[in-house]
């Protein structure tokens, strides 16, 4: 796991693209052959994130939040999200949902759709990945590493930088 | 209802909006064209926004009268009382949150410092209340850290009692609900940032997702009448 992450890593800078189905397997070898595609097949599925950005922590707090834009050639489903534990204790995918009147709760989603073609957009008030028992605040300037989960294209490996907004 | 409110307030304010059309016939010939000439106006009235002579407000003004006046939160560090309601020609701005709250409390926080930002020498004259929904969790360590991170000048108000953030809500018309299940905490918080002028009246709110710029619009429109008329 920690092979394959650095792996992609290299292969990709912030915006971090990945070949669903062929690509998510155990050996690191195969990761470096899969990002060109071959022109026998039809072009790789892929899903690509863009627009993301970790919210810099406040003061006093421990709860972090991250934004982002995914983009799919095929239908699939986000269906977690983690960061190394360095970062922050505890990762889930939340929504800001919003009740009577102009009322807001945050609860955690077990998955969320994403459909081909159509951008989804984790952003403030909506989705957002939320870091819980961030081990020390999200500073300006400074970069995670974020973990997306999908049901088919398997981990997705997004390099965040931490932003006072949105960009 | 508070954004339905907002844009209510955006045609209101806009004489260009064919109103006979929507008396003449509804036919779905026209509901495209009604919505179009709809969607103009709000353009039209956006724009207006970053002009320095603009006298209207983009937040959602209150349609019957909210006062906090005589309604004090108590302040923490120094565990005084605080009275929600601005110092002489200035406005203040009052907040429900809490501090474990990575998505919309500091969206609008930022917003709020960067509409700060934006009007210059008129900013000092912004003060910041936010009380906290979450007191138990929100120390009078804590939630004073928090606030600076956004403001310089501002006041951290702890309720003392559930009486105290009852009383303090209720002035608003606001309401928040803190509650344990199966160890989580769940709050359930308001997202208006309510401004109020030096009599504790409500003049102005910013519904979650206001952005900064039209913050900034606001501020200065209410800040330039208190200007005038003093």
């Amino acid at each position: 796991m920690k092979k394959t992450t650095k792996a992609f890593m290299v292969t990709a800078l912030s915006i971090v693209s990945v070949s669903g189905l062929a690509a998510c397997g155990s050996d690191t070898e195969s990761v470096d052959t899969t990002v060109a595609a071959q022109s026998s097949m039809p072009a790789t599925p892929k899903i690509t994130v863009t627009g993301q950005w970790a919210r810099q922590s406040p003061m006093a707090t421990d709860m972090g939040a991250t934004y982002l834009t995914i983009n799919t050639d095929i239908d699939d489903e986000l269906v977690g999200a983690m960061v190394d534990t360095s970062i922050a204790m505890m990762t889930q995918v939340h929504e800001t949902v919003m009740g009577e009147g102009d009322s807001m709760k945050m609860q955690e989603v077990e998955k969320i759709d994403v459909v081909a073609g159509t951008p989804t957009e984790l952003k403030p008030g909506g989705y957002h990945v939320m870091l819980m028992q961030l081990v020390k605040p999200l500073e300006l300037g400074t970069e995670i590493s974020v973990t997306l989960k999908f049901a088919k294209a398997g981990d997705v490996v997004v390099t965040v930088p931490v932003l006072e907004e949105a960009p | 209802m508070s954004h339905e409110s907002q844009g209510l307030r955006h045609n209101e304010g806009t004489n260009s909006v064919p109103r006979r059309s929507l008396t003449v016939d509804m036919r779905k010939v026209f509901a495209p064209l009604l919505s179009l000439s709809l969607t103009c106006a709000l353009g039209l009235s956006l724009m207006a926004c970053g002009n320095d002579t603009a006298t209207e407000l983009l937040g959602y003004v209150p349609s019957a009268a909210i006062s906090s006046a005589g309604i004090t939160v108590t302040e923490q560090p120094s565990g005084t009382p605080f009275e929600l309601k601005a110092q002489a020609n200035e406005v203040l701005i009052v907040y429900f949150g809490y501090t474990n709250c990575p998505d919309v409390c500091p969206t609008t926080m930022v917003a709020i410092k960067n509409a700060k930002k934006k009007i210059g020498a008129l900013a000092d004259r912004v003060d910041i209340a936010m009380i906290t929904v979450d007191p138990e969790r929100d120390t009078a360590e804590i939630l004073p850290k928090y606030i600076s991170s956004f403001s310089t000048r501002f006041h951290a108000l702890v309720p003392a009692t559930n009486a105290e953030l009852r009383a303090a809500e209720d002035a608003f018309g606001a309401s928040s609900s803190v509650t344990k299940v199966d160890g989580k905490v769940e709050v359930v918080h308001g997202g208006t940032a309510y401004i109020v002028d030096d009599t504790g009246a409500v003049i102005d709110q910013f519904p979650f997702g206001l952005d900064a710029q039209s913050m900034a619009n606001d501020l200065t429109v209410l800040l330039n009448e208190r200007t005038q008329t003093k």
